[in-house]
């Protein structure tokens, strides 16, 4: 009796250690998730502000020169010469309002400088109030505006001389902000910011409107754009708001009292405003944080220096002033193309080897030829993906014609016999069963499999003027060494255990009796197998496909050895794709924790998470439904 | 036993730590790149001078010249030169100019498979076949060789004409990276088709296997399964240059900066140590890291300062 009892108390208390497990479980993969939550979520969050109280006398701004050079502004105008450095020509231009530049040639290491030319600018004559001057990254160009909206782009020779280049007009406006880079400035007008920008196409700058966004109260004074490219407005009505570059909106600053007169960085985060009783406050953004959008994430976006606008995925550099491009697109995109073209390859493979192992071969034989299919399971990726660098990139795409020829002559002989067999008299057609196991087809097998890639050869030396690698090129398509398509093949072969294994096990699975019943009705093995064991194991082999799918989107030393890492978005098979996993790989160990760069890597992951999740999901719904459908209980 | 032992042993303690505060020290802030040659230049001079402490930093080359402008460390070293701004501001503090010397040089050689015929580049064509922006002046090219090839000289194009040209590239987070994208595209963005790959090795094996590769590589990488390509600099009337020649435009200087006003030397340590860098082994360390030694007459201006 007692024995009895303590019999059932250990039985409950395992029951509930295993029940526990199974929580712990779930709520690992709760936590998870929601911490991947925690990391995205702060980039969406609009910036928050707090007032910083300073004691008397001891004001930011007062004491050292600020970080961000608040209210300095070396290339504008105000009724004093303008000196631009251009350190690539060891030269010094000095502008000076009126009508004429001093080129000066400067020695680094000497503080002294000499004035060697007087060059008196036509273009200065009569266009109105200079309002500011800038010089590209390269020092090829100078840019001259005015603030009647003229600009002027002059072309800088190796001695400093100007030469007029391009000209043009841009909004009127009152005054010009250098954005951090060198690349663009923002123009100050009566009602709303624009951003404009160098572009260079063919060899040829030009400058072009990038962004505008409108401040529908009037404009009173904007800042200077920080090194987080935000720029502070305070608008007619007194109000402060805040423009980051590459947002759509204008985001109202909380907690700020209206009536501000002008406003200005002392630092990346803290800002001062000024109050049309004269009073002054400091304000401080809660983080340097800058602001996502779904729109900068995935639609195209057009970036300074650039000509369109379109899915860029370059979220780092090492200098300052580097507007980040953090298009999810062309990694998603690299993602999905080559887990499609990875199980495109390996599912008729897996399938066909599971049908026969699971349905045609007896038990016995059975166990002995499914473990050398899923030892494939056992190679180390990274093993297999530096194998196939070495040995079948240089190759895949110069011998792609005989491959798909070998690959195709079987199932296309075999559809031929099919309709050959049709028409045989049954004299001839009664000899033709074939055993199950046909190792004496091997010889054959091979050969047809050489006759394929013999003509697969000779179709690309007739279509394709003897090489693929050169005519593809020609109509425009990209070849790459490392591509998708290399990537995919390799996938297929890390894919394929995982789709043979499951699928051969709900094959397997189905009870001979309804087939060896269908058998004795006079039906043949294959049709037996069409209508009595597929209807019951389908829904067993599309969640073997979808399980292989996540298994190809999560893979990652296959990607980061063999796709290229190349973030392009076109849809061709031969050029190198990018995809999350691999972009986690390489850029995760060194974005700086806590930065946008890092939360939205961890957006990807969340992405790459929650696309496995649903893509299992949804193979376990199928499967249920088509269960239901069938009414076999397992 | 123990007890006695552990007394012993606080007593020796002020001793050990004065005679860590008598032993000789040399710090040394600045570059990264430079930080693990600086620690094997340091570990061989320790060898031969087992008391010498060294302490090394490597934060950055920002962080030189404020280090030594305040005299706190003996050198600061930088992967580049000294920019005006910084020479001005430590000129400000101390009243005279530091004094660099350059150590090494870090070229980066562009590299293409041997087949290629490409035997020269200009700054322009690289800027065309790498960026997405054209900063520095590059014109687009297609999809081809043709329009490179053709545009550089017209020597028999052994096929690579109509082949793909491949572009290879580090990863984000090389310096080398950061480098060429600064100096070769002038702060443009790399094209989205230019592969990455995560080391300079793999870089070389990629280019080596296939016909129509371009990259760019650390010149200590190279080797005889590719070529190096030289470089015509602004279009002048050169020749063009090779990675270790002098005139090599894409070369990071390593510079070690030296606080001393004119006339003052350099106490016996330091130059020690300078004559161990500038010396045989020095070099061979250099070689070893993948970087180039400069010429003879560095002996010179190390002389100038340890008279």
């Amino acid at each position: 009796m007692f024995a009895r009892d303590r019999r059932y108390l250990t039985d409950s208390l395992f029951g509930l250690l295993i029940r526990s497990t199974s929580l712990v479980v779930g709520l690992l993969i709760l936590g998870m998730f929601t911490q991947m939550l925690l990391v995205v979520w702060p980039m969406f969050a609009a910036p928050s502000v707090s007032e910083q109280v300073f004691v008397a006398g001891m004001e930011p701004g007062t004491a050292a020169v600020p970080e961000s050079g608040g209210g300095e502004n070396p290339g504008e105008f105000a009724d004093r010469p303008v000196t631009i450095d251009l350190p690539r020509k060891a030269v010094q231009l000095v502008l000076v309002p009126g009508d004429s530049v001093i080129a000066v040639e400067t020695r680094p290491q000497l503080p002294a400088t000499t004035p060697v030319r007087r060059q008196r600018l036509s273009v200065l004559e009569g266009a109105g109030a200079l309002s500011f001057a800038a010089i590209d990254v390269a020092e090829r160009y100078l840019l001259l505006t005015f603030k009647s909206g003229i600009f002027r782009l002059m072309s800088i020779r190796d001695d400093g001389h100007l030469e007029s280049a391009y000209a043009g007009t841009l909004p009127a406006h009152r005054s010009v902000r250098p954005v951090p880079g060198g690349q663009s400035w923002v123009l100050v007008t009566e009602d709303a910011l624009v951003q404009v920008h160098l572009v260079f196409l063919a060899a040829e700058a030009s400058v072009a409107t990038l962004r505008s966004m409108p401040v529908s109260d009037g404009i009173a004074h904007a800042s200077t754009v920080s090194p987080d490219r935000r720029v502070l407005v305070a608008t007619r009505s007194g109000e402060i708001r805040l423009w980051q570059l590459d947002m759509r909106k204008l985001t109202a600053l909380d907690g700020l009292r209206g009536g501000a007169r002008s406003v200005d960085w002392l630092s990346p985060v803290l800002f001062e405003v000024i109050y049309s009783d004269g009073s002054t406050r400091y304000f401080e953004l809660a983080s340097r944080l800058a602001e996502m959008s779904v729109n900068r994430l995935f639609f195209p976006v057009q970036f300074e220096g650039y000509s369109e606008p379109g899915y860029y995925w370059q979220p780092s550099a090492t200098s300052d002033g580097f507007e980040p491009k953090t298009s999810l697109i062309p990694l998603l995109l690299g993602t999905l193309k080559a887990a499609l073209v990875g199980l495109v390859l390996a599912v008729p493979v897996a399938l066909g080897a599971a049908i026969f192992v699971g349905y045609y071969l007896s038990s016995r034989r059975r166990e002995q030829v499914k473990p050398f299919i899923e030892v494939i399971a056992s190679f180390p990726t990274v093993v297999i993906a530096g194998l196939a660098a070495l040995w079948l990139a240089p190759r895949l795409i110069e011998s792609l014609p005989e491959i798909v020829g070998g690959a195709l002559a079987l199932p296309i002989l075999g559809g031929v016999a099919l309709l050959m067999a049709k028409h045989l008299p049954t004299s001839v057609t009664r000899r033709g069963e074939v055993k199950v196991l046909p190792l004496h087809f091997l010889p054959g097998l091979v050969i047809v499999i050489l006759v394929g890639a013999a003509l697969g050869h000779w179709v690309e030396q007739w279509l394709f003027e003897g090489s693929l690698v050169t005519w593809l090129p020609e109509q425009g398509i990209a070849v790459q060494q490392l591509n998708s398509l290399l990537v995919g093949f390799i996938l297929g072969f890390a894919i394929l255990p995982t789709v043979f294994s499951l699928a051969e096990e709900a094959i397997y699975e189905v009870p001979r009796v309804g087939a060896a019943g269908s058998i004795a009705l006079g039906a043949t093995p294959w049709r037996s197998f069409q209508d009595v064991v597929l209807p019951i194991a389908a829904p067993g082999i599309i969640s073997a496909v979808m399980l292989g799918f996540g298994r190809g989107i999560g893979e990652t030393m296959i990607f980061l050895l063999l796709s290229g890492n190349a973030p392009g978005t076109d849809g061709s098979l031969f050029s190198g794709i990018r995809s999350l996993s691999a972009t986690l790989a390489i850029e995760l160990p060194e974005a700086a924790v806590g930065g946008t760069h890092f939360r939205t890597l961890f957006l990807g992951a969340l992405i790459l998470f929650a696309l496995t999740f649903v893509i299992n999901t949804l193979g376990h719904l199928i499967r249920n439904r088509i269960l239901t459908k069938h009414r076999v209980s397992r | 036993m123990t007890m006695r032992r552990a007394v012993c042993i606080l007593c020796l303690l002020p001793l050990g730590m004065s005679v860590i505060a008598q032993s000789p020290k040399l710090s040394i802030v600045g570059s990264d790149t430079m930080a693990v040659l600086l620690t094997d230049w340091s570990r061989e001079f320790q060898r031969a001078n087992p008391d010498v402490l060294f302490e090394i930093q490597g934060t950055g080359s920002a962080a030189a010249p404020p280090a030594l402008a305040e005299g706190t460390v003996n050198f600061g070293a930088m992967s580049r030169a000294m920019s005006a701004k910084e020479i001005s501001d430590f000129q400000r503090r101390t009243g005279f100019p530091p004094r660099g010397i350059q150590v090494g040089s870090d070229d980066i050689a562009i590299i293409v498979h041997p087949r290629n015929p490409l035997r020269k580049v200009s700054r322009e064509t690289l800027d065309g076949i790498f960026s997405a922006s054209q900063r520095c002046g590059g014109v687009r090219y297609g999809l081809q060789w043709s329009g490179v090839l053709g545009a550089a000289q017209g020597s028999p194009m052994g096929g690579v004409e109509s082949l793909t040209i491949q572009r290879y590239s580090r990863t984000a987070v090389s310096g080398s990276y950061g480098y060429f994208k600064n100096e070769v595209l002038c702060g443009g963005d790399f094209m989205p088709q230019v592969m990455e790959l995560p080391g300079f090795a793999a870089i070389v094996d990629a280019v080596a296997r296939s016909p129509g590769a371009i990259a760019y590589v650390g010149a200590g990488f190279v080797d005889h399964r590719v070529r190096v390509v030289q470089i015509l600099d602004d279009g002048a009337p050169l020749p063009g240059a090779y990675p270790g020649e002098p005139d090599y435009p894409f070369s990071r200087p390593l510079f070690l900066y030296l606080a001393i006003a004119p006339e003052q030397a350099l106490n016996a340590m330091e130059c020690a140590f300078l004559h161990h860098v500038t010396g045989s082994s020095g070099r061979a360390t250099l070689k070893h890291h993948g970087f180039q030694t400069v010429g003879l007459e560095v002996a010179e201006e190390v002389a100038r300062v340890c008279p």
